[in-house]
């Protein structure tokens, strides 16, 4: 018998203990459970349908903090007037990607449980420098967004375990975001490679570089070559991208896919690295590129 | 589409369809726009890409549009859904209608419904006045809002012109 329950909890612990059950499936926006049952490759016994739980819904926008809940759907984040003042690189990302009906009905909690690299979310949210909050059936930790996903579609949680928020402290007024996004004309708008960068600047020299690439390795990667950077005047950083973006080719580790051969990917990962770091300096207002 | 996988046991679903309060015993993972074309002869809804790329699964659901080809239809239990049928009932979107043929925005119509429900709600966000959309202009505000429904024959121009004609 092939029975398929359908619960709908109302709140989170009850939704832990539902999930705890190997073959249960959360469901949040459900735009990738569909698609996945009728390939095979989800079958679940149970499906546990986020949607009624309030606090997964949360969203705070403020000086201090900004936190998103888990079922908070890309649309209500990229059309956020508070958040879009604060940070347009951010709010602009999260209007563009994929589509509006995808946007409307998609969520940030089940964008980032899916642990694909290349979605847009994740790596900019991980140059924001955000941290997940889990709540599991053992109770609740909050881990870096980097250390969620450990390889494309499989997560750190454990079984029962729920993200029910995401969060980051906005930025200082002397750091600037930039993020770009890398994909061959496509129907399904899911790129080939990301870049985020996160630049701070003080007195004309950068003091923190933070670039975090999807499409470079089986997670979002944190890029090492950004030391190297660090300590320079701003208007020195265009005689040095040339060098940089090989170092950040040589830090990646692309597979070959349908989207490219590695190689291709590596060359691609340098250039668009150089791009959003050239876009953080645009950003500063500095009059060097 | 088979439901009879074994015996997986239905799951009753109350939501408004345009305007009326509709049930259906819905398998768990039945698709939406399933239950809309096989079950509540909601034709207007249409299936092509089924991953949400194309737009012609097109309803809108709390007043927001989504892709009904991969919501779950027990995700839909309690919502307002509108779909292009309901919308031909709306005398208000005569301008639109008018606007997309006049301004050659449909040629083969299998893309219309779908552009018609994306084109309503975002006139209904509008309501008549500037949206604090972030965008610099009505064109790329426009350009956004519709970005989810594809068409083969029109070019797109005709399309987004119309709507443009309505919200000047």
């Amino acid at each position: 018998m092939n029975r398929i329950d359908v619960l709908r909890p109302t709140d989170i612990q009850e939704a832990c203990d539902a999930a705890s059950d190997e073959d249960a499936v959360l469901v949040a926006g459900g735009l990738s459970i569909a698609p996945a049952i009728q390939n095979g490759l989800l079958a679940p016994r149970t499906l546990v349908l986020l949607d009624r739980i309030s606090e997964l819904r949360e969203l705070t926008i403020g000086p201090e903090l900004v936190r998103i809940g888990a079922m908070v759907n890309h649309s209500t984040i990229g059309n956020h007037p508070a958040l879009r003042a604060m940070l347009p690189v951010l709010t602009r990302t999260f209007t563009a990607f994929a589509n509006p009906q995808v946007r409307n009905a998609g969520t940030l909690g089940g964008n980032l449980s899916q642990a694909i690299p290349v979605y847009d979310p994740p790596g900019i949210l991980t140059a924001l420098r955000s941290r997940v909050r889990v709540v599991g059936p053992e109770g609740s930790r909050e881990i870096d967004l980097e250390d969620l996903a450990i390889a494309p579609m499989m997560t750190s949680l454990a079984d029962g375990e729920i993200i029910t928020t995401v969060e980051f402290i906005p930025p200082s007024p002397d750091t600037v975001l930039a993020y770009t996004r890398f994909r061959p004309a496509t129907h399904d708008d899911i790129p080939t490679l990301t870049a985020a960068a996160t630049l701070t600047h003080r007195d004309g020299v950068v003091s923190e570089l933070r670039l975090a690439m999807g499409g470079t390795g089986p997670t979002t990667q944190l890029i090492e070559a950004t030391d190297r950077l660090v300590g320079l005047d701003l208007a020195d950083i265009a005689t040095n991208i040339g060098a940089f973006t090989e170092a950040v080719s040589a830090e990646t580790t692309p597979y070959s896919d349908g989207a490219g051969s590695a190689d291709y990917k590596r060359h691609v990962a340098g250039v668009i690295a150089g791009r959003v770091l050239r876009d953080c300096v645009t950003a500063t207002g500095a009059d060097h590129v | 589409m088979d439901h009879s996988e074994g015996a997986t046991e239905s799951v009753p679903v109350r939501f408004t369809l345009n305007g009326s309060t509709v049930t259906a015993d819905v398998a768990p993972t039945e698709r939406l726009v399933e239950t809309l074309r096989t079950r509540l002869e909601a034709l207007g809804t249409k299936v092509a890409c089924e991953i949400g790329a194309c737009g012609v699964c097109t309803v809108i659901r709390d007043g927001r549009t989504v892709p009904s080809c991969l919501l779950l239809t027990v995700l839909v239990d309690g919502a307002d859904l509108w779909t292009v049928e309901g919308l031909a009932a709306r005398s208000d979107l005569d301008p639109l209608r008018a606007a997309l043929l006049d301004q050659g925005g449909v040629q083969c119509g299998f893309c219309t419904a779908g552009q018609i429900v994306s084109a309503a709600a975002y006139l209904d966000e509008r309501r008549g006045e500037d949206l604090d959309s972030g965008h610099c202009s009505d064109r790329e505000e426009i350009a956004e809002r519709m970005g989810g429904n594809l068409c083969r024959c029109t070019g797109y121009y005709g399309i987004l012109r119309a709507v443009e004609e309505v919200i000047s």
